[in-house]
C-alpha cells in the first residue's frame, strides 16, 4: 500500500520527451489538485458543510481516475478529464456562489493556462470555447435569475469575460508555443551537439587506431596552446614516453627543453597553417617528421599533428646501397679502363710482329741480313713483352681472389723478406737501405705484402738519382687512432705533382724507356686495397724524392681476431 | 728560296711502331723529314718550342702531325686540345693514328677537332697501304694552311 503511494508520488515514465514533460505537469497538478481537494472536504466535513464536502470529495475522486488514468497511459484523456472537472467545478461554484461576477470565475484563467501547456492547439481551442460556452450558460442563467446570484447578469458581462479570457488564453497560448519552440530548438541544438560530440569520438578514435598501429611510428597532436591532444604509436614507446605521460600536458611541460627548442616552431608554424617534413636526429635514431595541420569545416587550423616516423634503419639502408652503387661504378670505371688499356697494349706487340714480319719478307728478298737480325730482335722482344703482358695480366687478376688466410706478421719480417729478394738489386746500386725498427704487426696475406715493399722498393731503386747514393727509407707513422700508415722514402728523380695519379694505373709509364711493364704500382696499389687500405705518393716534384705512403690494418688482439678474420676474408674474395 | 721539305711530326710511344711507321714512309718518293718524340710532353715543347726546342730552326711546322693516343705524361688526347686550341697550331693538320678504335676515343677525338682518326691495322700490307695513303693525301695531295 505504502508502496503504491510512494509510486502515485511519482509521474509515470514516457518515452517520448514532450509526452513526459506534460504527464509530468500533469501529475503535479492532480497531486496538489488531490491534495486540496481531500484537505478542503476535510475542512467542510469539520464545519458541517456536506455539500461542500461531498462535491470536493466527487473532485477528488474525479482528480484520482485521472490520476489513474495518467498511470495507465491515457494521457490525452486524464487531462481532458482534469480540465472538465476544473471547467465544470468553476461553474458549479458560479451557479452556486456569485454567477459570473464570483471570484471563482479567474479560475478560469488558471485553466486556460493549465490547457496552453497541456494541450495541443486544436484540443486548447475547444476548451477555451468550452469555457466562453460555460460563462456564456451562467450569465443568461443570471439574465433568468435561476442562480443565487444577487447581481443582475447582462450579455456585456459575457462579452467582457470573453475578451478577458480570450486575451488570456491568447497570451498564455502564444507563451507557451513560444517555449515549446524554444525547447525544440534546444533539443535540436542538444541532438546536433551530441552528434557532433559522437561524430568527434569516432574520429578520434580513428585518429588512435591508426596512430596506434602506424609501423615505426609516433603520432603526436597539438592543440594551440601546445598541449598533447593525442599521443600514440608502437614508436612512442622507443623514445621513453607514454601516452599517458604527454595526453594532456603542454609541450613544455612534457619533454626537455632542448627538443622543446627543436620543434615547438615547426608545431607553431603548422598552427598557422604551414604544411611540411623534417627529418629530425633523435639520441641515436633518425625520425623523419611530417606536419600536417588539422583544420575545421570552415579551414582554421584546430591542431597539429605531427607523423613522426623511425627512419634510421632506412637511412641507414639508403646510405648502405648509395655507397654499394658508388664502389660498383667504380669498381666498373675501372673494369672499362682495365679492357681498354688491356685491348691497346695488347694489340700493339701485335702490330709490331705482323709489321716486321712483313719487313723479314723483304729483308729476305733483298739479302740485307743485318737488318733482318734486328728486325728478328723486335719481334722476339715484342713476343716477350705480350708475354710479360700476359702474365702481368694473370698476377693482377689473382690478387683478390686467391688470397691466403690473412696472417699476423711483424711489418719488419716483410720487409727484411722483401729485401733478401732485391739483395743482387740492392748491392748493384750500391744503395743504402734503412729501416725503422719495431714496426707494428699487420694483418694480411704475407706473400702479397712482400710484393707490395719490393715492388716499391725496386721503384725507388729504378728511379734512383745518378748523383747521389741511392737511399731508402721504410718507417711507420703511427697514427694515434685507425691504421698505422707506413712509408718508403727514396732520394730519386721524384715525380712532378701532375703525374701523381697515373702512375697508378695499369701499364701507365713515365718513361716509356725504363723497364717492365708499367703495372708494378697497379698490383701494389690491387694487394693495399684489397687488404683495406689506401696509398698514395708524396712528392714535391723532379729531383725532390718521393715517399709512398699506405695503410694496412693492424693486426687485432687475440679476442677480436675471430670477426676481424672473417671480415678479412670476406674483402679478399671480394 | 722556299722550303719544300715535307715534315712530318711523329708522336708515338712504341718504338717499334714509329720504326715501322718511319720505313713505311721512307720507301716513298715524297719520303718526309721525320720527327719522332715518344711522349706527349716533348711533342708539346716542340710545338710551342720549349724546353730543347727553343730554336725555331730545330722546330719547324709540319705538313701533318701523326698521334698516338695513349702516351706517357701528357695524353695524346691533351696533346690534340692543345693544338686545337692554340691559335699559332690549330691549322696544322692532325692525324690521331692509334690502336684504339673504341667509341669513346673516336668520338673525343673528333670533339677536339682532330682532322682524322686512323686504327692501326693488323697485318703487314694493310699497315703499308694506310701509312702510303695517309702521306699521299696529307702530304701531296692536301694543301697545307699558309702560315
Amino acid at each position: 500500500m505504502r508502496r503504491t503511494l510512494s509510486c502515485l508520488l511519482h509521474p509515470p515514465r514516457f518515452d517520448d520527451e514532450e509526452q513526459a514533460r506534460i504527464a509530468q505537469i500533469q501529475h503535479l497538478l492532480l497531486v496538489i489538485c488531490l491534495a486540496i481537494a481531500l484537505g478542503a472536504a476535510g475542512i467542510n466535513a469539520l464545519l458541517g458543510r456536506s455539500l461542500s464536502t461531498t462535491a470536493l470529495l466527487a473532485s477528488s475522486g474525479v482528480a484520482f481516475i485521472a490520476l489513474l488514468l495518467l498511470y495507465a497511459r491515457r494521457l490525452r484523456l486524464s487531462i481532458i478529464l482534469l480540465l472538465s472537472l476544473f471547467i465544470a467545478l468553476t461553474a458549479s461554484l458560479q451557479f452556486i456562489g456569485r454567477g459570473a461576477h464570483d471570484t471563482v470565475t479567474s479560475l478560469y484563467a488558471a485553466v486556460i493556462v493549465i490547457g496552453s501547456l497541456l494541450l495541443n492547439r486544436r484540443a486548447f481551442i475547444a476548451m477555451v470555447a468550452v469555457i466562453l460556452l460555460a460563462i456564456a450558460g451562467i450569465v443568461t442563467a443570471e439574465m433568468y435569475g435561476w442562480t443565487r446570484s444577487p447581481y443582475e447578469g447582462e450579455p456585456g458581462d459575457w462579452f467582457d469575460l470573453a475578451l478577458i479570457l480570450g486575451l488570456t488564453a491568447f497570451a498564455s497560448r502564444l507563451l507557451s508555443e513560444s517555449l515549446q519552440h524554444s525547447r525544440a530548438l534546444a533539443r535540436q541544438n542538444a541532438q546536433a551537439l551530441e552528434a557532433q560530440a559522437a561524430a568527434l569520438r569516432i574520429s578520434e578514435e580513428r585518429y588512435r587506431i591508426l596512430a596506434a598501429n602506424l609501423p615505426d611510428s609516433a603520432v603526436l597532436i597539438f592543440d594551440h596552446d601546445l598541449r598533447f591532444v593525442l599521443a600514440d604509436g608502437p614508436e612512442l614507446a622507443a623514445t621513453g614516453y607514454s601516452k599517458e605521460a604527454l595526453e594532456g600536458r603542454l609541450l613544455h611541460e612534457a619533454i626537455p627543453s632542448s627538443f622543446v627548442a627543436q620543434v615547438e616552431g615547426n608545431i607553431r608554424a603548422v598552427l598557422s597553417g604551414t604544411r611540411f617534413s623534417a627529418e629530425i636526429p633523435y639520441e641515436d635514431r633518425i625520425y623523419h617528421y611530417h606536419y600536417v595541420p588539422l583544420t575545421d569545416d570552415s579551414g582554421c587550423v584546430k591542431y597539429a599533428m605531427i607523423l613522426a616516423r623511425n627512419v634510421t634503419e632506412q637511412r641507414r639502408i639508403q646510405a648502405e646501397r648509395e655507397r654499394l652503387i658508388a664502389e660498383l661504378e667504380q669498381k666498373n670505371a675501372e673494369l672499362e679502363r682495365f679492357t681498354y688499356t688491356v685491348s691497346h697494349d695488347l694489340k700493339s706487340p701485335l702490330i709490331t710482329i705482323q709489321g716486321f714480319l712483313g719487313y723479314l719478307e723483304h729483308d729476305l728478298r733483298e739479302g740485307n741480313i743485318e737488318r733482318m737480325q734486328s728486325d728478328l730482335r723486335r719481334i722476339d722482344a715484342a713476343v716477350r713483352k705480350m708475354e710479360r703482358l700476359l702474365n702481368d695480366l694473370l698476377e693482377l687478376s689473382r690478387i683478390g681472389r686467391i688470397s691466403a688466410a690473412p696472417q699476423r706478421v711483424p711489418f719488419n719480417e716483410i720487409v727484411k723478406e722483401a729485401l733478401e729478394l732485391l739483395a743482387g738489386r740492392i748491392a748493384a746500386r750500391q744503395a743504402r737501405i734503412s729501416v725503422a725498427p719495431d714496426m707494428p704487426l699487420v694483418c694480411g696475406d704475407r706473400d702479397r705484402l712482400v710484393e707490395v715493399v719490393q715492388n716499391l722498393v725496386d721503384n725507388a731503386l729504378k728511379f734512383c738519382d745518378n748523383q747521389h747514393t741511392p737511399h731508402v727509407e721504410i718507417g711507420v707513422i703511427n697514427e694515434t687512432q685507425g691504421a698505422p700508415i707506413f712509408y718508403v722514402r727514396d732520394n730519386g728523380i721524384g715525380i712532378d705533382p701532375k703525374y701523381h695519379e697515373q702512375i697508378f694505373g695499369l701499364f701507365n709509364k713515365l718513361d716509356p724507356r725504363s723497364e717492365g711493364t708499367g703495372i708494378g704500382l697497379t698490383i701494389v696499389r690491387r694487394i693495399i686495397e684489397v687488404h683495406g687500405g689506401r696509398i698514395w705518393i708524396e712528392s714535391t716534384g723532379p729531383g725532390a724524392g718521393a715517399t709512398f705512403y699506405f695503410s694496412l690494418p693492424v693486426a687485432p688482439t687475440p679476442t677480436q681476431e675471430v670477426s676481424h678474420d672473417r671480415y678479412d676474408a670476406s674483402r679478399a674474395s671480394g | 728560296m722556299t722550303d719544300t721539305t715535307l715534315r712530318v711530326l711523329l708522336v708515338e710511344d712504341n718504338d717499334d711502331h714509329a720504326e715501322l711507321i718511319r720505313r713505311t714512309l721512307d720507301e716513298q718518293p715524297w719520303a718526309p723529314q721525320i720527327t719522332h718524340l715518344s711522349d706527349g710532353e716533348s711533342a708539346l715543347d716542340y710545338l710551342y718550342r720549349r724546353g730543347d726546342w727553343v730554336d725555331p730552326a730545330q722546330s719547324p711546322r709540319p705538313h701533318v702531325i701523326l698521334l698516338d693516343l695513349r702516351l706517357p705524361r701528357v695524353d695524346g688526347l691533351d696533346v690534340l686540345t692543345s693544338i686545337k686550341q692554340s691559335a699559332d697550331l690549330r691549322r696544322i693538320p692532325v692525324v690521331v693514328l692509334t690502336t684504339s678504335s673504341a667509341e669513346r676515343d673516336v668520338t673525343r677525338a673528333y670533339d677536339a677537332y682532330v682532322n682524322s682518326y686512323l686504327v692501326k691495322p693488323f697485318g703487314f700490307e694493310e699497315f703499308r697501304d694506310l701509312m702510303h695513303d695517309v702521306g699521299v693525301y696529307w702530304l701531296t695531295r692536301n694543301t697545307a694552311s699558309p702560315v
